[in-house]
């Protein structure tokens, strides 16, 4: 017993290191001056726009759009997936007035998904990079100029990725806490990783590709759900980096309700199990750079919700008297560093983004025992839904996140 | 005064923690807690805001690894894990307010810094404060000057200089700015210090006959307040074309 318990404890200590090394990191990096360079030539820029079914917040997007200023040529696409509601009508008041906006019906086809629709969109433009942005968001005017002067800056970069975030982090406690996680992931974790190994990850929104590095390694993975994260596999593995630009901001919606918001997550939690199944037949994904993603992907999939899950089990039989007094390893001291960690990065990322009002520091300390314990149940969710996919034979569908009206 | 407040609240809340830290250390000897703490408090007084934060983090973390270490090479009981979670506890707490009590406190220092360096320009170097700062002053007379042109209309400027050798060059100066204040309509013709020697004065719209006149009214004035045959400063009479810096610039050029 004591020997699978210190077994587990040497992966608490790889993991409790792990992130606070990051945390760390992070910290620095934010803190690092970040040289602005400007240009003399500004490469073209398309930007893209998968929509399926937007008609109830494509028009501020577009609006959004329109607002970007960009010193070279820019053109958004909006790629609309056979949309059922209003969401060519409102494009086409767009596309009819303003020379900068184009409205793109992409032919119905197999599988369906965001990966397919971006594809289609790579093959009717020939910019010499591409942005993507979800049909959702709302960038701040000089973001795409910011990305593009990072990506050209920064050595051996395919790309640049900015900050996401939430435009309804105060409608309530589920928005609050999904509005905190992304803060975590983009100033710990992101920028952890820049200043610890030179390497980002795409977000799946708000991010700028050189479209030859794309079609060089033919295009989106049409079967990934997790397409952001596939992506980067590849392109890490090719020697090329991407760099994390916090400048360059966009405002997006999360779900507002535990249905729409399981939904969205075991849809995502899909995409990572078929991307670690991925990593384990492809060799390219141990080596080098592309290491830190793939451990990272196990650590944050696999691991942490397995420790979790171990800790909670630890935590319920302590509390019907089983104390673990004969265990060799102090586990009360490794609950209790699982929680710092996870505590402190949330506080650490609320000083950098100046959120750390009294309400969010307390959403902030309340976390560990909430909203990380739903990790536990979409992972048992999205393995349920894995191992049924595979012993009927079907394709795992794109499953769209419904869209609410934010006011701004 | 709220603020005032919470730096005196966090100030407390300091010196209570650090009494009840004080108060476990008496009961367990073998803690490494008064080896790191005090450098630590000591190093963040002199450090950053930015830096401080790191501290903070590291030390949190830190503290805790160092403890998981204590624990799992002594083997601790629950009942020591449990003390070693309460003492970090409450050390990490003592670091955190000392961390938010230096950054309330430099906030505080900062601000002040930047009134009074807002209340510097505004006041520019004069203790007079019906007179224009400099920077004010030359903001008025490219607004006038730009009038003057389109209207082709002359102006004047009085230089008046206090040689640097003279002892009361304070008192001179305030004698020329209130005389200068009496004589001159303060809301056409502008008047400022240049810096501690130099006092001018903005005639808009005159020629060298009017800036005589005008100049004879500030003489009478300056005669009753100065006992001396030789005023003690050096007038001169300028003709402003573009700006009343490169006026100015062209007298010192001459003088030199």
């Amino acid at each position: 017993m004591n020997i699978i318990l210190n077994v587990i404890m040497s992966i608490f200590w790889l993991l409790l290191l792990y992130y606070s090394y990051l945390t760390v990191a992070g910290i620095l990096d934010r803190y690092s001056k970040k040289k602005t360079v400007k240009l003399v030539h500004y490469p073209t820029v398309a930007v893209l726009i998968p929509a399926y079914n937007e008609g109830i917040v494509i028009r501020q997007t577009l609006e959004a759009m329109l607002a970007i200023e960009y010193p070279g040529d820019l053109d958004v696409f909006l790629l609309d997936d056979q949309s059922q509601d209003d969401t060519s009508s409102i494009a086409l008041e767009f596309t009819t007035m303003f020379s900068r906006m184009h409205y793109v019906k992409v032919p119905k086809g197999e599988p369906i998904g965001k990966s397919r629709v971006l594809n289609y969109g790579l093959s009717i433009t020939d910019s010499e990079y591409f942005l993507i942005f979800d049909a959702d968001n709302q960038p701040k005017p000089d973001t795409v100029t910011r990305l593009v002067e990072q990506a050209h800056s920064t050595k051996n970069a395919c790309g640049a990725v900015g900050v996401v975030k939430t435009i309804n982090a105060t409608t309530n406690m589920l928005t609050r806490m999904i509005a905190i996680e992304f803060q975590v992931f983009q100033l710990i974790m992101q920028s952890g990783r820049w200043k610890a190994f030179k390497t980002g990850s795409l977000a799946g929104t708000n991010m700028l590709l050189r479209r030859d590095v794309i079609e060089n390694i033919g295009g989106y993975d049409p079967y990934a759900l997790a397409e952001d994260a596939e992506l980067t596999m590849r392109i890490t593995a090719l020697g090329y980096t991407l760099p994390v630009v916090y400048e360059a901001e966009t405002w997006e919606q999360e779900p507002e309700t535990m249905k729409v918001y399981m939904k969205q997550r075991t849809r995502w939690m899909l995409g990572n199990i078929y991307l670690l199944e991925k990593s384990i037949r492809t060799w390219e994904f141990w080596k080098g750079r592309t290491l830190v993603h793939s451990l990272q992907h196990i650590m944050t999939y696999l691991l942490f919700i397995f420790l979790l899950l171990i800790s909670d089990i630890v935590l319920v039989l302590g509390l019907f008297g089983y104390a673990f007094d004969q265990a060799t390893t102090p586990l009360i001291l490794f609950w209790f560093m699982t929680y710092l960690v996870y505590t402190i990065q949330i506080l650490a990322a609320q000083e950098l983004e100046k959120t750390a009002t009294p309400s969010n520091v307390f959403v902030g300390l309340i976390m560990y025992f909430t909203y990380a314990q739903l990790f536990v149940i979409l992972l048992f969710r999205g393995i349920f839904a894995y191992i049924k996919s595979k012993m009927r034979k079907e394709v795992i569908v794109w499953d769209k996140t419904k869209r609410v009206k934010v006011e701004t | 005064m709220k603020r005032y407040a919470f730096s005196l609240l966090l100030l407390l809340s300091l010196l209570a923690t650090v009494l009840i830290i004080y108060q476990l250390e008496f009961d367990l000897n073998s803690s490494p807690l008064p080896f790191i703490l005090l450098p630590i408090l000591l190093l963040m007084t002199w450090m950053s805001g930015r830096i401080n934060f790191l501290i903070l983090v590291t030390y949190t973390l830190g503290l805790g690894f160092v403890y998981l270490v204590l624990s799992w090479y002594n083997a601790a009981t629950n009942e020591q894990q449990l003390f070693y979670i309460a003492q970090h506890l409450l050390s990490s707490f003592g670091v955190f307010l000392y961390w938010l009590f230096l950054r309330q406190l430099r906030s505080i220092f900062e601000n002040n810094k930047e009134l009074q360096e807002r209340v510097k320009l505004l006041e520019g170097f004069s203790e007079s404060p019906q007179l224009l700062s400099y920077s004010e002053f030359l903001d008025r007379t490219d607004f006038l000057i730009a009038g003057a042109k389109r209207r082709e209309e002359k102006n004047i400027l009085f230089h008046i200089q206090i040689p640097a050798t003279k002892f009361n060059k304070k008192s001179i100066m305030q004698q020329l700015t209130n005389a200068g204040l009496k004589v001159f309509r303060a809301h056409f013709d502008v008047m400022s210090q240049r810096n501690r020697q130099e006092f001018i004065i903005f005639l808009q719209n005159t020629d060298s006959t009017g800036a005589n006149i005008a100049w004879s009214r500030y003489e009478k004035e300056l005669r009753n307040r100065f006992t001396t045959v030789d005023f003690p400063f050096e007038f001169s009479q300028l003709h402003v074309n573009s700006s009343v810096e490169e006026t100015l610039d062209q007298q010192e050029r001459v003088h030199k």
